[in-house]
């Protein structure tokens, strides 16, 4: 036989196998117990866990299940470099006692979580098993990589949700959870970081009734505060620093306009507090779609929005610019700012004698009001499995999920000197020594200070105040757009008008409208 | 002006020139290594101190058994250090090969060993994940080093062959005449001339491990994340640890400042091999 032909029989053969591999259909998942013959799934049993705290849902399974069953099997985990994570890493000894399973957690910047789940995914492969699946960069994209949870949930000879899928706080299941649709559940909500307005106290208090006989309002942060007199009271306090009236911070506001993700976070804020929203489809930042439609940035409610941030950005700290979430951070425990819309679980930051200037004098409340209501964007994850996994591996990950997000770990969570995260269970903020730690100057708010931001967090959870940026698989590539631009309009580069015809056809070009 | 002035003010534009280069280059490692040994306030404070009493609690917390760095550490060196030695094995034998041995198509074979170098890391990154995803390397210490070593070889034999091509043939053949088998005349008269360029190679290969973030990123796994890679980890969403990322940088460009310094002469040399001829 000739060299070609040979060359050309390898070549169809390897095209075959390609195709036939790609076409191949998928197994179905075995989500049974090892030991499904032994057990009674209609009674259930606490699990082997120590230290339950009581008024909380326990980690249970039915009777008979062997919480040994797959002892031996290895499990990775990839995340981002949360405090969930790092305290369920410093924890993670209490579920491998009790399973015998090897969990390995893995963390990263997002960046490069995003990229090592896409090649994994892209791969088919299966490094890690248990995928943390932020909505945005992950979920939207990647959500059919995804093993239904609702096979674990249902299986009888499994363990379930201790609590229940109703103990998750509802508008963050869905986005969390969910693509599209509600008919797979792809990941449990893991953490939960939002967008509330941090300011200080000592200087509200002090310069209330100088700022109440000039301006002839209560300037103090509360629900009901609008934009514009944040606008007014952020201007003013940067007059009387330059008369050297107030010398407690240098800046009225500060923002995280560094061109970056975070820019557009804060600018979103604005722009769903007037009513607007980058797609006029309602359901889009909860349960997702494919196909969001022409985007909604012509919209007048938009370029109100564009123009009211470029020109609250004219009166933020300098530093603004160049600030991310970190860098507002940064400063405002350094004691520069007044106010600044900022992610809740800086509060432990804030509460940090070591680490900041401005420790028991932080305020939080609800975002400003725009022309219909307050906007907080919301910025949490869930964790789901990846479905290439073996069986075992899919049944050992079920496991983990059923116990990092459970009441009672996400309680553990929020004690953690290395966590600090809020929990994602509405049971948990219902025990008593939470809700005190809620409370400025208690015991508990020293032990837990992200409490402190909880009050204001808990109303801005309710869907009324909510925010949830769409769902959809090209949002990285809008969320670059919209901060690309704002950022250039913020430089002077170009108008508000010229900002938002930009955002609305590169958004049209990237979903194909 | 006088010839003597001329000079002296040429030299005071040059020098100064320098000096402005030098500080761009060294005032941010200065700044790092003074902040590493600084509190977080200390390294905050307006304007600020060149002189203080120095802190070592960063570098204490790195080395402690929750800061985990010795770990991370001792990655670095097998991943770095491993696919250093098999890139300059190969590279010094392949790129003997390539000087002195004529063959068909040699100078496209040499071509195209070094232009897999000219592709963009990020272009690799998929294909090799398939592959190694296929044979089971990915997260694992062998995986991460046949990962820099795909990207070193290359490099080492391009490098080689133009160092051996710079010893005359002459020797070799005296050698062999001599008496010498033809390993003994490559190993014994070859090697010898061309071990600058042996060391600088070595060198450029170890730095580009070292520094290497993104091959660690996404070929490493949780047991063999290398320094770069634990550098990330103090980026976290309630801000970022300062004094450790300054210990961290710290302790990354240590090392290699210290090779650098200990084989620049060689370094310098094995460069400009063959710069006059």
């Amino acid at each position: 036989m000739k060299r070609r032909t040979v060359f050309q029989i390898t070549a169809l053969v390897l095209v075959i196998i390609m195709f036939t591999g790609a076409c191949s259909s998928e197994a179905p998942i075995d989500t049974k117990s090892k030991n499904a013959d032994k057990i009674n799934p209609n009674k259930l049993v606490d699990a082997p866990f120590e230290g339950w705290v009581e008024g909380l849902p326990k980690i249970q399974a039915p009777e008979g299940f062997d919480w040994k069953q797959f002892k031996g099997v290895q499990i990775n985990v990839i995340s981002e470099n949360t405090p969930p994570s790092s305290a369920l890493a410093a924890n993670i000894e209490k579920f491998e006692k009790v399973t015998g399973i090897k969990v390995n957690i893995e963390q990263s910047d997002l960046g490069t979580v995003v990229e090592k789940v896409g090649l994994d995914f892209n791969a088919k492969s299966a490094k890690y098993h248990v995928i943390y699946a932020d909505p945005y960069q992950i979920l939207a994209k990647y959500s059919e990589h995804f093993v239904d949870l609702n096979l674990f949930n249902k299986e009888p000879t499994m363990p379930h949700i201790p609590g229940g899928l109703e103990d998750f706080v509802p508008t963050q299941l869905e986005v969390l959870g969910y693509m599209g649709n509600k008919e797979k559940l792809l990941a449990l909500p893991y953490d939960n970081p939002t967008m509330v307005l941090a300011y200080r106290k000592d200087v509200f208090e002090k310069y209330k009734d100088l700022f109440m006989k000039e301006k002839g309002y209560d300037w103090t942060p509360r629900p009901g505060m609008t934009w514009d007199q944040y606008y007014d009271i952020a201007k003013w306090i940067n007059q009387k620093v330059k008369e050297g009236v107030i010398t407690e911070v240098k800046y009225g506001t500060g923002h995280q306009a560094k061109q970056y993700d975070s820019l557009m976070c804060d600018f979103s804020n604005i722009l769903a507090a007037n009513g607007g929203d980058y797609f006029g489809r309602k359901d889009i930042g909860t349960i997702g779609t494919i196909d969001p439609g022409k985007s909604a940035m012509t919209s007048k409610q938009a370029l109100e929005s564009v123009k009211f941030y470029n020109q609250l950005l004219k009166e933020a700290a300098p530093g603004s610019t160049s600030w991310d979430w970190n860098g507002l951070a940064e400063a405002f425990a350094a004691g520069e700012i007044a106010m600044a819309p900022e992610w809740h679980e800086f509060s432990a930051m804030f509460e940090n004698k070591e680490k900041s200037k401005v420790a028991g004098k932080v305020g939080w409340s609800l975002l400003p009001k725009g022309k219909v209501r307050s906007a907080n964007i919301f910025g949490g994850t869930g964790i789901g499995i990846n479905k290439y996994a073996s069986d075992d591996e899919k049944k050992a990950a079920w496991l983990f999920l059923v116990w990092a997000t459970s009441p009672q770990s996400q309680y553990m969570i929020l004690k953690s000197d290395l966590g600090g995260s809020t929990p994602t269970r509405s049971s948990v903020y219902e025990l008593p020594d939470v809700k005190k730690g809620m409370e400025p100057g208690t015991k508990e708010s020293e032990e837990m200070p992200n409490l402190l931001s909880m009050k204001s967090v808990l109303k801005a959870w309710e869907a009324e105040n909510a925010y949830m940026r769409p769902k959809i698989p090209q949002w990285p590539q809008i969320d670059t757009y919209v901060f690309t631009e704002l950022s250039k309009m913020i430089a002077g580069k170009q108008s508000p008008e010229q900002t938002v015809k930009a955002i609305t056809e590169m958004v049209d070009e990237a979903t194909g409208n | 002006m006088a010839p003597r002035v001329r000079k002296i003010a040429m030299y005071l534009v040059l020098y100064s020139i320098a000096g402005i280069a030098l500080l761009w280059a060294l005032l941010p490692v200065l700044w790092m290594l003074l902040s590493s040994l600084k509190t977080q306030a200390g390294m905050f404070s307006m304007p600020p101190k060149f002189i203080f009493k120095p802190n070592f609690d960063t570098f204490a917390y790195m080395f402690s058994e929750r800061g985990n760095f010795t770990h991370f550490l001792t990655n670095s060196v097998i991943a770095s250090g491993v696919s250093t030695g098999i890139s300059l094995v190969l590279g010094t034998l392949g790129g003997f090969a390539l000087a002195r041995r004529k063959f068909k198509g040699e100078k496209h074979i040499s071509f195209w060993i070094i232009s897999t170098r000219m592709a963009p890391i990020p272009a690799v990154l998929l294909p090799l994940y398939l592959m190694f995803s296929k044979m089971g390397l990915i997260g694992t210490m062998t995986g991460l080093i046949f990962a820099y070593t795909t990207l070193n070889l290359p490099f080492a034999l391009w490098m080689m062959m133009i160092f051996f091509k710079e010893v005359p043939v002459d020797l070799e053949e005296a050698a062999m005449i001599d008496g010498c088998s033809r390993f003994q005349a490559f190993w014994r008269v070859v090697i010898p001339p061309a071990a600058p360029g042996l060391v600088a190679t070595g060198i450029l290969c170890l730095m580009f491990a070292w520094n290497d973030f993104l091959f660690a990123s996404v070929f490493s796994g949780h047991e063999n994340q290398t320094i770069p890679v634990a550098a990330t980890l103090l980026i976290t969403q309630q801000g970022i640890a300062w004094g450790q990322a300054m210990a961290t940088g710290t302790v990354i460009i240590t090392p290699m400042v210290i090779a650098g310094l200990i084989v620049r002469k060689y370094l310098v040399r094995g460069l400009s091999m063959g710069a006059v001829k």
